[in-house]
């Protein structure tokens, strides 16, 4: 569908790529993505003029997974068709999928601005913001609109549990895994919501049924892992609790998940009597637990610090300290300060990405705009 | 924060009374006037109370937190000691009705960190040497200066800030050198050596090596268990023993604990609360100095993961012998609503049985309209005040009156009450370990403690709950003495008085 005004516009001027569009066109429909990629390069190069071909060589390279190849055609194509949610969504989602969070969540801003009626564009704002742990009322807000506007997608469904289980609200959580579950049996992001919330409940062969479900998709999947020793380590089955307690260590990245792997770790192997082992996680965890104290306690200090030179008028020392202070956690409220102390300082450019960097990990609030429409008319006034 | 409350028989006529906590005016944290008064109410037998604080002389000096009844001196009168912002206090009781200050002589004031009193939140009596005098365990908060909190919001609205923002203190151990004085051995004995943020603490002996050990609910802290080593030193074993952390291994925002059997296996477990989102956890002792979590499989994690706790008891309501459980409930946060986290600052009571099968059922709905009226619930303290052999509690509530959960509980049920009395161990019994078996061969277990849940003290008093047993086939003490006594055939339903004899 995405080259079909182009199909239209070219046989109309009988031109001799027609039949190589109609196949990208067909390899796009069957799904043949990566076929479609070398068709549509070519025709790129012949019409660097026709967006759609640059939309849809970035939408191949999307679809088999190639996000830094999709983001330049993708990026190319929004820039030509800036009024397309659906261009924006998929560039928003490849950048976010290929680990560029804040512009993502500008694009897919843009996307659901745009129309507001564009399901998709909601949900994968509110998947990258959960799964960036941003539980924001704009992630909540977004994947409830999604719902609203779906109310059979099961993804929408499963984030929007999942932003209430972030946030330790598992009653409000459960409802939606299970509707997405209901909806969608075989996916394992489905399954694992039911899983991790069954186990909570207490109701712990259930979660092991839904834990082993993900873990033939996903095998090293950490938090269908960590599900699954914790579940056996509830059965008292501490041997066979061992090894996926382990893999989840291992293949854990993120904090929370990894904090919760040593945890179960431990516990596991004190009640198998493997001490040694024992104490050898429990200082893992905790140099893990001093790490975080300790940069809490920094940023405290240079918090405060910063206060200390802003009631001053000190605007070079605080934005010293505060960029010293991002360098342990970037925090949306820090950005913004650091960008209100550069607007003192005249440092327009780096006040605006200061203030663009806050809207992206944090709200877009009425303050933060206000504070961006102030340094951009002030960034144009002093153009020469 | 606020407040501890007691409840205990100043006067020995056998109904218990009640002591409240109070605080004190902002920023002089003085008792400016009578209203910051703690507060002491006789118990007139008849459903009654009198307040007689300023004839007792119990009125208290300073911010109040905490309270701990023991009695340290071994003349069969409970004392009282007060864990405050400022500095601490000891009340003796004379006998007569009134209390004297001796704090300055007992050398409890609290101890400094950096030259500044550190902040007592709670503190519990316990032997912990076993050598036949109460030693005292002070619960230290966080380093905290009066008008220099950081400015700490959600959505504009200013909230209290989050604990981990402020300074961990250590807690203080000290000796009862048996002559109305105490030293302080908080160093010697290894408990200095930990940092936290303690609330609540409970004693119970959990690997049955005849000595107590300590537990403290940290604040947003890995919990402390303070294993003791033989009446000489602490190690603490928080992580070890599975106790330190939630299931998920987060720190959690620790209130209230508990430290009691209550699956009847007669290893001591430990069930404290926690704020909203985190679940109260119940860590089931399995022996070998092990405990598991039982949070998910009791249900309680479901049952208490949308409540936030504060004082807490594990205490057989219904006597059936089983030990049921018991919440003082409220946010921390008064202005949680209007803030965006979507949570009521006050919230009701809760109480869970104990199903006998492992798993608790919530039956406030059904425990009486007391249980659906919210507020800032804090501490509590259990004990049966009208000796009817059901256990009531006393609940303070932030900002509002106290209230007062008299147990009706109807069912034809048996009960004992004991009242232990030491004579080579400390006169309380305090640390006594007693193994009760009906005349139907159920047995069941319990010790003596006054520290129970958030800041306040309990009642010395053992309850048990028999069940339809008819009979007590057996009591076992073991005090603290190292004294083994056996009763047998009791007869239930009643108080029984048991001193501490040779066999």
């Amino acid at each position: 569908m995405i080259l079909l005004p182009l199909l239209a516009l070219l046989a109309a001027q009988a031109n001799p790529d027609l039949e190589s569009l109609r196949t990208a066109q067909q390899l796009m429909d069957g799904g043949r993505w990566a076929d479609a990629i070398p068709v549509l390069t070519k025709l790129v190069d012949k019409h660097p003029e026709a967006p759609a071909l640059t939309y849809g060589l970035g939408r191949c390279y999307f679809e088999v997974e190639d996000y830094p190849a999709a983001v330049p055609s993708l990026r190319e194509a929004a820039q030509r068709i800036p009024a397309s949610a659906e261009v924006h969504f998929f560039l928003g989602s490849a950048l976010g999928l290929g680990g560029n969070f804040g512009e993502a969540i500008r694009e897919l801003r843009a996307a659901m601005d745009l129309d507001p009626e564009f399901e998709p564009a909601y949900r994968a704002f509110g998947m990258f913001r959960v799964e960036r742990a941003q539980y924001l009322p704009d992630a909540l807000a977004a994947l409830e609109t999604a719902v609203r506007l779906d109310p059979q997608d099961a993804r929408a469904l499963y984030w929007l549990g999942e932003f209430h289980r972030g946030l330790g609200e598992l009653t409000k959580a459960r409802p939606y895994f299970d509707r997405a579950y209901r909806l969608d049996p075989e996916s394992p992001l489905a399954q694992l919501g039911v899983g991790q919330v069954s186990l909570n409940d207490g109701d712990v062969d259930q979660a092991l049924v839904h834990f082993d479900a993900v873990l033939k998709q996903a095998p090293g999947l950490a938090a269908a892992l960590l599900g699954r020793a914790r579940a056996l380590y509830y059965k008292g089955q501490f041997e066979q609790a061992l090894a996926p307690a382990r893999a989840a260590w291992e293949d854990s990245h993120e904090f929370e998940e990894r904090r919760a792997s040593g945890w179960i770790l431990v516990r596991i192997y004190r009640a198998l009597g493997r001490d040694a082992e024992a104490q050898a996680s429990e200082k893992k965890l905790k140099d893990m637990e001093t790490t975080v104290a300790g940069e809490l306690v920094r940023l405290r200090q240079l918090s405060e610090e910063a206060a200390r030179y802003e009631a001053e008028g000190r605007f070079d020392r605080v934005a010293e300290l505060l960029e010293a202070s991002l360098k342990i956690r970037e925090r949306d409220d820090s950005l913004a300060r650091l960008g209100d102390a550069y607007l003192k300082l005249g440092r327009l450019g780096d006040a605006e990405r200061c203030y663009v960097r806050a809207s992206e990990i944090g709200a877009l609030t009425d303050a933060l705009q206000q504070r961006l429409l102030r340094v951009r008319e002030l960034t144009a006034q002093h153009k020469p | 924060m606020l407040a501890g409350v007691a409840v205990l028989d100043y006067d020995g006529d056998g109904k218990l009374d009640v002591y409240f906590v109070n605080g004190a005016a902002i920023p002089s944290l003085q008792k400016s006037g009578e209203k910051y008064s703690n507060r002491l109410f006789h118990n007139n037998g008849d459903g009654t109370f009198t307040d007689v604080t300023a004839r007792a002389g119990v009125a208290g000096t300073g911010y109040g937190m905490g309270v701990a009844v023991g009695d340290y001196d071994n003349d069969g009168k409970p004392d009282i000691f007060l864990a405050n912002v400022g500095p601490n206090q000891l009340l003796h009781n004379n006998g007569d009705g009134t209390f004297t200050d001796v704090t300055a002589r007992a050398g409890l004031s609290g101890a400094l960190l950096d030259g500044k009193k550190m902040w007592s939140v709670a503190a519990g009596w316990f032997d912990y040497n076993n050598d036949g005098l109460l030693d005292l365990f002070v619960v230290n908060y966080c380093k905290w200066e009066l008008n220099q909190d950081p400015y700490c919001s959600v959505d504009g609205s200013r909230t209290y800030c989050d604990p981990r923002l402020y300074g961990a203190l250590h807690n203080t151990l000290y000796r009862n050198n048996g002559d109305g004085t105490f030293t302080d051995v908080s160093e010697e004995t290894g408990i200095a050596k930990h940092f936290g943020k303690g609330m609540g603490v409970s004693f119970a002996d959990y690997d049955g090596d005849g000595y107590m050990d300590v537990f403290v609910a940290n604040d947003t802290m890995p919990n402390f268990l303070f294993h003791n080593l033989h009446g000489k030193a602490f190690e603490e074993v928080g992580v070890q023993a599975g106790v330190a952390y939630a299931d998920d291994g987060s720190e959690l925002s620790g209130m209230g604990s508990d430290f009691r059997d209550v699956n009847n296996d007669g290893l001591p477990d430990i069930w404290h609360t926690a704020l909203g989102h985190e679940t109260f956890p119940l860590f089931l002792n399995r022996g070998r100095g092990q405990f598991f979590d039982g949070t998910a499989t009791s249900r309680l994690g479901r049952l208490t993961r949308d409540m936030s706790g504060w004082g807490n008891g594990i205490m057989d309501f219904d006597n059936d012998g089983w030990k049921d459980l018991f919440v003082a409930r409220s946010d921390v946060n008064d202005n949680g609503a209007e803030s965006g986290m979507g949570r009521q600052h006050h919230e009701p009571c809760s109480v869970f049985r104990n199903l006998g099968n492992g798993r608790f059922e919530d039956v406030s709905a059904d425990a009486g309209p007391s249980f659906q009226i919210p507020a800032a619930h804090r501490g509590v303290a259990f004990g049966d005040l009208d000796n009817d052999g059901r256990i009531d509690a006393v609940v303070t509530v932030l900002n509002g009156p106290a209230r007062l959960f008299r147990n009706v509980s109807q069912n034809s049920n048996h009960w004992v009450l004991l009242r232990l009395v030491g004579t080579k161990s400390n006169r309380m019994g305090i640390g006594a370990q007693i193994k009760l078996t009906t005349g139907d061969g159920a047995i069941l277990y319990n010790h003596v403690t006054t520290s129970v849940g958030y800041a306040g003290s309990s009642d010395s008093r053992v309850h048990f709950g028999l069940g339809a047993s008819r009979r007590i086939a057996e009591i076992e003490i073991r005090w603290p003495s190292g004294i083994r006594q056996v009763l047998k055939d009791v007869t239930p339903d009643r108080i029984v008085t048991i001193e501490e004899r040779q066999p």
